[in-house]
């Protein structure tokens, strides 16, 4: 019954970058990168961004290149 | 092909650094032309000059809280990455510095007018949008109780 339900109500997650058509996750987009992060500052996993593998790859890379020019920050203090 | 050897290959770059705050105007500008000067010293073009200007940091670099952007597109030979970063090594004044080499797609939304607009649009549009995600995935961290999802679900049908 509850797998049922569960089955019923799950949503589909799209990657958001696909939606928007975005080619390169830019690391100079802080703000975006921003929403793919926990308040801690940990990169948010595929399983539940929903993001796709390609964008994934790049959102990570854009986000470790971010932190070294202090755009974002490593941890939260 | 060891007839093209000779020719150098030539890559488009950015490069971002941070300047220390607490210099002054002169020192900044000096600062910045010192880069520029590496990058056509040795064969490079520089494409455009971004200044940010002083900014916050994410976290506090040599005890301190802010520090002046500078953002440089220019094209140059590869051994010239090299000597950039020996330099940017020894500059007092830059606090960090990265450079990245850009593909064909980056390229081409640098030199297109177009999608710049159309990325500031999204920019501004997408701040209301960032809360609403940021929220979405708050949801599902809180142990996704099945009656939440229902809530998102008949949400997102609206």
């Amino acid at each position: 019954m509850f797998i049922k339900r569960r089955k019923r109500f799950r949503r589909k997650k799209v990657c958001s970058f696909c939606v928007d058509g975005i080619q390169y996750v830019d690391y100079k987009d802080a703000k975006t990168l921003r929403g793919f992060m926990t308040e801690r500052g940990k990169i948010i996993p595929r399983r539940i961004s929903g993001n796709c593998a390609h964008h994934q790859r790049q959102l990570t890379l854009a986000i470790k290149r971010a932190r070294n020019v202090a755009l974002l920050p490593f941890t939260a203090e | 092909m060891s007839g093209q050897k000779e020719e150098v290959l030539v890559h488009t770059y950015e490069t971002l650094f941070i300047i220390h705050p607490d210099l002054d105007e002169s020192d900044i500008n000096k600062a910045i032309e010192a880069v520029q000067d590496v990058i056509t010293a040795e064969g490079g073009k520089i494409l455009k000059v971004d200044v940010w200007g002083r900014r916050q940091l994410a976290y506090v670099i040599q005890k301190k809280t802010d520090g002046f952007y500078v953002l440089i597109y220019f094209e140059a030979p590869a051994t010239l990455i090299a000597e950039l970063n020996r330099r940017y090594k020894l500059a007092d004044a830059i606090m960090r510095h990265l450079v990245i080499q850009l593909n064909k797609a980056q390229i081409a939304e640098l030199f297109d007018e177009e999608s710049a607009a159309k990325k500031a649009a999204r920019a501004q549009l997408g701040e209301d949008e960032d809360v609403e995600k940021t929220q979405n995935t708050n949801d599902e961290h809180s142990a996704a109780a099945l009656d939440d999802e229902d809530e998102l679900v008949a949400s997102t049908e609206d």
